[in-house]
């Protein structure tokens, strides 16, 4: 494994979903120290501040800690875990996952029941499962053995699945890609900006809570106050079957994307055009993300105070907000050639020019 | 009145540049100060003659329905997605233009022949439809047209017969705001007035947000351009406003519960006047109000809107009284603010 | 304490129209807090300061809970004077028949119903009208944009309570009762009554900014498992105070949420853990203002949450004001 591949094992088979992103924070505050002033805001977002030749402008990069998961909410005399979703989830992806339940008494894992095929009628063969009719089979046969194993209510639930090179060369399977992939981007990002100059200061931000409505991303803007934003995430590729290329035409390999718009943002007009042509410059594939149905930490950050000219760079990532979603690792690299790039090209009077 | 002039210009959300400029134009002469701020939304300062120390917001936004291309098929068709919130059922068939070019385009519609008469009980879907640029493939189109290009519908401003008062044109909403408060501007009050005509108001009250936090007001007034559904109907249903009532005041929508000191102010004048006016029906809608209300620690605010027919469709309508009366009335209220008391 | 209780719930305070609610708590209170303000949107913000104690930080704590209530607003008249109206408020039209309003000069309505299309038809609000028993127009006092809110009176069962309003007036309560008793604490002590909960968290937006505290705490209703057949939720009146961990709004700060857990235990008071899968407090907006604050929830249970007959259990809430004192007292572990 190069050092990529192990920082894409360490932040993806790491735990945090929605407020419990501790986990996370260690691994990224271990990787950004070195070269960087640390702060955290008071909701858990993690600011590493890398300076450049200048003190301004304010650069925020932004990428979220946390993934989807779940949490307990009861405990069935039988011994069975109730639980509610952090973030969104589609039931069918659920039935039959593996889980661990991070406990104060440590991990204890279980899986999501499901029933049978023999047992079920042919209607409920068809019929899709409820979140809410679902449980977590931890082995316990009562309620008391359930809670002596150290579970409690409100204990978060995380999906399991390692991180799994493919028989493909440089495309890797794991969970939590959404958004560990961007954490990733961001470290090498600043790793190769303490190498390289850049003509401003860079605020690298890993935010919480994005998955339950961006909240970390509200929070930490407001300790940046930055004056552009780059928000890195991944994307829906639709190079799958059951996607039509209407829905989404974005192909894994075939480069980053940059927004133009989602359900809560319309990008800065003027540093979306230079994403395009930093691209084109560079000579970096890329490819365009229209998403009327979603929203990234962009959702906060643009409307921050007087407000702040942001772009997203997304990765494309094929099966997202389940356990398993697959990357590429070129539309990696080319992404953080593309960041690295723009980031050198945001000087004072270029990121005075966007806000006209 | 520039009505006709800010009707037709192109300014989607998050691409008001056109409007700007024609706003930009026509205050200059009269305001002390402008600034436009790094989302877009462009804040004019008519200075107070100092007697009052009060800050005073009045909005109104510059950006309409739109389209966004996100595709060009292999045909040459240009996929598209709506900004703002748009019935399907209106697009059908519709001219548009394109781009900074402002290419022109139709939304293909399969003709009624070839329908089958499921097809014919059903709605299209945006996804489903496409903008014909009468190209002849793929490349021909993205010569012409870039992906993240934006679209509005081709509508020419017209005065609906010699003698009506009532005037056909595609964003009212709320080009009628911005023609009220270019009026406004160039009354000067005892207090500092902020005229700003906001971005993104369409896609969530965006601009008004971020220009509220900087400017910091006392108070604000939003003006809009509202629904307007007073066509006859088969029950005895409140209409949400009526044409030709004159403007019409916000007590409580989606958005905001308006500040009563303010709502009280703007019936007392109109009252005192003569001047029509109406409440709108509660409960429906919002406006930039909404955003600007909650900014800091708190904004005493109010909306005043000219009623609209057929809102956010390519085509609307409203009466020139209205709008006469909603400057009228603003006109008026504006000078009491500064003794008026908004303290709780 | 019960005195009191009914006093905040027999008052009326629709969301934009808490006034006399307002004026109440101010007059409680004034004589006992060191400060007291309203800002712009109309939230009611009361300042203790700090005592200091050797070897304690003091921090600033927000305490917050929702004077509003939910109700209606008249939205049309028709020729015959009957009025219809829009909801302010999560209101559910299944509860609304049969029910009466009152309005700001305490002239009352009934709610009736247009015949249904069929008869198992469920109502809903815009086939709905208030009769104010006006015999035509000219007789009508009432104009459009009128607020009204629900009219029940007070009822103590012995230890369980019914009212209207327990959401979030018991609130007000706990936070009223705590002022009252008076704890020394280190702590610079904000007591905010905040407005416009209902319609969005709205109050807590604009006063949490103003205020800008440390650490916070909401204190407001939460929901039940234990009635028949209901959504299955591990919450029951009468087990001591709710200490939130999450809603569909908010994750509790986890030290927060700790902070509480530990002083119920420290101080003997019974508490349950809640996860509320709907609805969402003043926390939320709390929680993400500015560049964030610790904050956490302590909740009464509620049955019957926004129908005019709620139902609290009196020992939870005892038991919630005993918590309040015993966190203002002392240092904060984080």
């Amino acid at each position: 494994m190069d050092h990529t591949e192990e920082l894409f094992r360490q932040l993806t088979e790491a735990s945090g979903v929605p407020g419990y992103e501790q986990q996370v924070r260690a691994i990224m505050r271990g990787y950004l120290e070195p070269g960087s002033r640390i702060e955290q805001d008071k909701l858990g977002s993690i600011i590493a501040v890398k300076s450049g030749e200048a003190s301004e402008p304010r650069v925020m990069l932004a990428a979220h800690l946390d993934e989807i998961g779940f949490m307990v909410t009861q405990i069935s005399e039988e011994g069975f875990l109730r639980f509610v979703p952090l973030g969104g989830w589609w039931d069918q992806v659920m039935l039959a996952q593996r889980v661990v339940i991070k406990t104060a008494a440590g991990d204890v894992h279980g899986v999501i029941g499901a029933k049978p095929p023999h047992l079920l009628s042919p209607d409920e063969a068809k019929k899709l499962v409820e979140k809410r009719d679902m449980y977590i089979d931890i082995g316990a046969s009562s309620a008391e053995q359930a809670r002596s194993s150290g579970v409690r209510l409100g204990d978060p639930v995380i999906p399991v699945c390692p991180f799994t090179p493919l028989s493909v060369p440089q495309v890797y399977m794991g969970k939590a890609w959404d958004d560990r992939l961007g954490c990733a981007l961001m470290v090498q990002a600043v790793e190769r900006l303490a190498r390289e100059s850049h003509p401003n200061t860079l605020y690298a931000v890993g935010t919480v809570q994005e998955e339950v409505g961006s909240r970390g991303a509200k929070t930490s803007v407001y300790d940046v106050n930055p004056d552009v934003a780059i928000i890195l995430d991944v994307d829906i590729a639709g190079d799958v079957p059951g996607i039509k290329p209407e829905e989404s035409s974005i192909k894994l390999a075939k480069g980053p994307t940059v927004l133009l718009y989602d359900a809560r943002m319309i990008p800065n007009l003027a540093l979306r055009d230079l994403v395009i042509s930093t691209a084109d410059e560079e000579h970096i594939p890329l490819q365009f993300s229209a998403m009327p149905g979603g929203a990234t930490d962009g959702a906060m950050v643009h409307i921050h105070n007087a407000g702040v000219p942001t772009v997203v760079i997304g990765i494309p990532t094929r099966h997202i907000h389940s356990h398993a979603s697959i990357i590429h690792r070129a539309d990696y690299e080319h992404a953080l050639q593309l960041v690295v790039s723009l980031i050198q090209r945001l000087d004072g009077a270029t990121v005075r020019r966007l806000a006209q | 009145m520039s009505l006709r002039e800010l009707s037709e210009a192109f300014g989607p959300s998050g691409n008001e540049a056109a409007v700007r400029q024609i706003v930009l134009e026509r205050i200059r002469p009269f305001v002390d100060e402008y600034r436009i701020d790094s989302i877009g939304n462009l804040i004019a300062l008519k200075r107070g003659t100092g007697q009052s120390s009060r800050k005073v917001m009045v909005a109104a936004h510059m950006d309409e329905v739109g389209l966004m291309i996100v595709q060009v098929d292999r045909g040459g068709y240009l996929r598209f997605r709506p900004i703002g919130g748009i019935d399907p059922r209106v697009l059908l068939a519709k001219k548009v233009l394109i781009g900074d070019q402002r290419i022109p385009g139709v939304i293909g519609v399969k003709p009624v022949h070839l329908l089958d008469s499921k097809a014919r009980q059903q709605v299209m879907k945006v996804e489903d439809l496409s903008i014909d640029i009468g190209t002849m493939g793929e490349d021909d189109s993205g010569r012409a047209v870039k992906v993240g290009d934006y679209a509005v519908f081709d509508t020419h401003y017209e005065e609906l017969g010699p003698a009506s008062r009532t005037v056909k044109g595609k964003a009212l909403d709320d080009r009628a705001g911005c023609a009220v408060l270019i009026e406004l501007l160039r009354d000067r009050q005892a207090y500092d007035v902020y005229g700003v005509f906001t971005v993104q108001e369409e896609v969530g009250l965006r601009g008004a947000r971020v220009a509220a936090y900087s400017i910091a007001p006392d108070a604000a007034f939003v003006l809009e351009g509202t629904i307007c559904d007073d066509l006859p109907k088969d029950k005895d249903q409140s209409p949400t406003t009526k044409l030709g009532d004159g403007p019409a005041i916000t007590v409580m929508d989606r958005s905001f519960i308006a500040n009563q000191s303010l709502v009280q102010l703007l019936l007392r004048t109109a009252e005192q006047n003569g001047i029509p006016c109406q409440l709108k029906q509660p409960g429906l809608g919002g406006t930039d109000a909404g955003a600007i209300h909650l900014s800091r620690e708190g904004v005493p605010s109010v909306a005043v809107a000219v009623p609209v027919r057929y809102l956010h469709s390519p085509v609307s309508l409203l009466s020139l009284d209205d709008l006469d009366n909603t400057i009228r009335l603003m006109r008026l209220a504006l000078p009491e603010v500064s003794s008026l008391s908004l303290a709780h | 304490m019960k005195k009191l209780i009914q006093q905040l719930t027999e008052e009326f305070g629709p969301s934009g129209y808490e006034a006399p609610v307002r004026d109440l708590i101010k007059s409680l209170i004034v004589r006992h807090v060191d400060e007291v303000r309203v800002d712009a949107m109309g939230n009611l913000i009361a300042r203790k300061k700090a005592v200091p104690q050797n070897g304690i930080a003091s921090r600033r704590i927000m305490l917050a809970a929702h004077m509003d209530e939910i109700g209606v607003m008249i939205s049309y008249i028709d020729d015959k004077a009957f009025l219809r109206f829009t909801p302010i408020g999560g209101v559910f039209p299944s509860t609304l028949l049969g029910s009466r309003v009152v309005f700001t000069d305490g002239s009352v309505g009934v709610i009736g119903r247009e015949k249904p299309d069929h008869p198992d038809e469920l109502p809903s609000i815009s086939k709905m009208f208030i009769d104010v028993g006006a015999k035509d127009r000219e007789h009508l006092t009432r104009k459009v944009g009128d607020p009204a809110t629900f009219t029940r009176p007070f009822v103590d069962i012995g230890e369980r309570l019914v009212a209207k309003a327990f959401d979030d007036r018991i609130g007000c309560a706990i936070l009223i009762q705590s002022i009252l008793n008076n704890t020394v604490s280190p702590h610079e002590v904000y007591y905010v009554f905040t407005v416009q909960e209902e319609v969005g968290l709205r109050g807590a937006v604009t006063s949490a900014y103003g205020v800008e505290p440390d650490v916070a705490i909401a204190v407001d209703i939460t929901l039940t498992g234990d009635t028949p057949e209901a959504q299955p939720m591990a919450v029951a009146l009468g087990a001591g105070p709710a200490i939130k961990v999450k809603d569909r709004g908010m994750l509790a700060h986890p030290a927060v949420k700790d902070w509480l857990v530990d002083t119920a235990k420290r101080l003997g008071i019974p508490y349950q853990l809640e996860v509320l899968e709907m609805g969402t407090t003043d926390a939320m907006a709390i929680q993400t203002s500015r560049a964030g604050v610790a904050a956490g929830v302590i909740s009464i249970a509620t049955r019957y949450a926004h129908t005019p007959s709620e139902m609290i259990d009196f020992a939870d809430v005892q038991g919630a004001v005993s918590l309040i004192d015993g966190l203002l007292g002392a240092g904060l572990p984080f």
